[in-house]
């Protein structure tokens, strides 16, 4: 593992960061997809979107 | 008959015979991706998002063809997230009809130290940043893209999925007999599918087999464990394997099959059953399907010979499968009416069998008039009286 990808580990907020659009996709009030039909958003969508 | 009356018909049967209670005839049972489509000289692609046509068209075939379970048809995506999305893994075949499935690992063989310590994080931390840069440096597009996958997901599992099966069971008395919303992954699939690949998960169980152990553990631990839903009787939820035909009867027992049997025991103990996918071969491995409840998993038979199944598991776990797929696209009418002979009397007996072919209906000539006939020769002939 390099020294950069050490470094993501934990302490960059990434997860957080995907975490923060998924909670505003939520309660998107634009977006034509019915909130019922969000799941995709209720995880586990890292896995789903590393599984594309 | 037809409607609710043939549905009922043929699933009061479909129960019977996986009850070993005496069903009328042997059930014969689809899976497919979108063959179906190609039998109506239509692309995938073109109908895809017109939900009647593409739901018509994946069920004209059943019209002609006796069918009375449904394990799986159809697909999980569409062509948008491709079209947006680079690199995926799952994409449609330049024939409009065959998705393909190309393996993109991103997990270095050194990292199951951190997969093990945080799998999820691992995830999103690691692993994602190295796939789609672009997601964690413009939060626009990240949206955009997470809304473009949402709405794929919403699409095939919330419209496509279920208005094909609803045009299975009311035009067509077909039964839905897996539940795909509750598809199990074994961890060390999951390593396989989504983290190291075919050849990096090989490499590794041999060269570590330890670290391998451990971050299987976290892994059924933080990501299988928690999506655990109340078991839901019928369907039945359901696995499709992948790297197990490739693991030695040593390592399959040490790494694969304590979470497959904590699985199938906690689905049976919720008074339902598992189907599994087995791909490949498993006959080195049938005998540890004795260690779970009788009759708790629906096993399909793959790459092994269907006589071998009956004789070693058959008369405990149900199994299903039976004709080569190969043998409908090259066979004679004859051979393959004489070929689906001999599986039924063999299989026949004691019940817990359901006919299939033993690959899934995928490329653009699996559905064709020799599959039809063998379908439907296989009803007739495994009648009673």
């Amino acid at each position: 593992m390099s020294a950069e990808d050490k470094k993501l580990i934990g302490d960059t907020g990434k997860t957080e960061y995907l975490r923060e659009i998924v909670e505003e996709l939520k309660q998107d009030p634009d977006w034509p997809l019915p909130p019922e039909a969000r799941f995709f958003l209720y995880g586990p969508y890292e896995w789903d979107l590393i599984y594309q | 008959m037809e409607g609710k009356e043939l549905y009922q018909y043929k699933h009061e049967n479909l129960m019977k015979a996986m009850d070993r209670a005496g069903a009328d005839y042997v059930p014969s049972i689809v899976g497919s991706s979108c063959s179906e489509v190609a039998w109506t000289g239509q692309k995938v692609t073109d109908i895809i998002f017109e939900p009647e046509k593409y739901a018509k068209a994946m069920t004209d075939v059943f019209g002609q063809m006796w069918v009375d379970g449904n394990s799986f048809s159809g697909t999980l995506f569409t062509q948008n997230v491709e079209n947006n999305l680079r690199p995926v893994q799952n994409l449609w075949g330049p024939d409009g009809i065959t998705p393909e499935h190309v393996q993109l690992p991103y997990m270095e063989a050194d990292e199951y130290d951190e997969l093990a310590k945080d799998p999820n994080r691992f995830v999103s931390e690691i692993l994602l940043p190295r796939k789609y840069p672009k997601l964690f440096e413009d939060r626009e597009y990240a949206k955009k893209m997470i809304k473009i996958v949402a709405e794929d997901k919403a699409y095939c599992f919330g419209v496509l999925t279920p208005l094909v099966s609803k045009y299975m069971s009311e035009k067509y008395g077909i039964t839905d007999i897996a539940d795909f919303s509750v598809n199990f992954s074994n961890p060390m699939d999951t390593i396989f599918d989504n983290l190291r690949g075919f050849k990096g998960s090989l490499l590794d169980v041999r060269r570590h087999p330890d670290k391998v152990k451990k971050a299987c553990d976290a892994l059924w631990e933080q990501v299988n464990v928690p999506r655990f839903r109340p078991v839901n009787k019928f369907p039945y939820a359901c696995h499709m394997t992948h790297i197990a035909p490739y693991l030695s009867p040593k390592v399959f027992r040490e790494i694969y099959w304590p979470y497959e049997k904590q699985w199938i025991e906690r689905q049976a103990a919720g008074g339902s059953r598992v189907w599994i996918m087995m791909e490949g071969s498993w006959a080195r491995v049938w005998d540890l399907f004795k260690e779970v409840p009788k009759d708790s998993c629906i096993l399909h038979v793959d790459d092994d010979e269907i006589e071998l199944a009956k004789k070693e598991i058959g008369d405990y776990q149900i199994i299903e499968g039976g004709m080569k797929i190969v043998k409908t696209l090259t066979g004679t009418p004859e051979s393959i009416r004489d070929e689906t002979k001999r599986i039924i009397d063999i299989c026949a007996p004691g019940e817990g069998f359901l006919f299939s072919t033993d690959k899934a209906w995928i490329g653009p000539k699996d559905v064709n008039q020799n599959l039809i006939d063998c379908y439907n020769f296989a009803h007739e002939y495994s009648k009673k009286g």
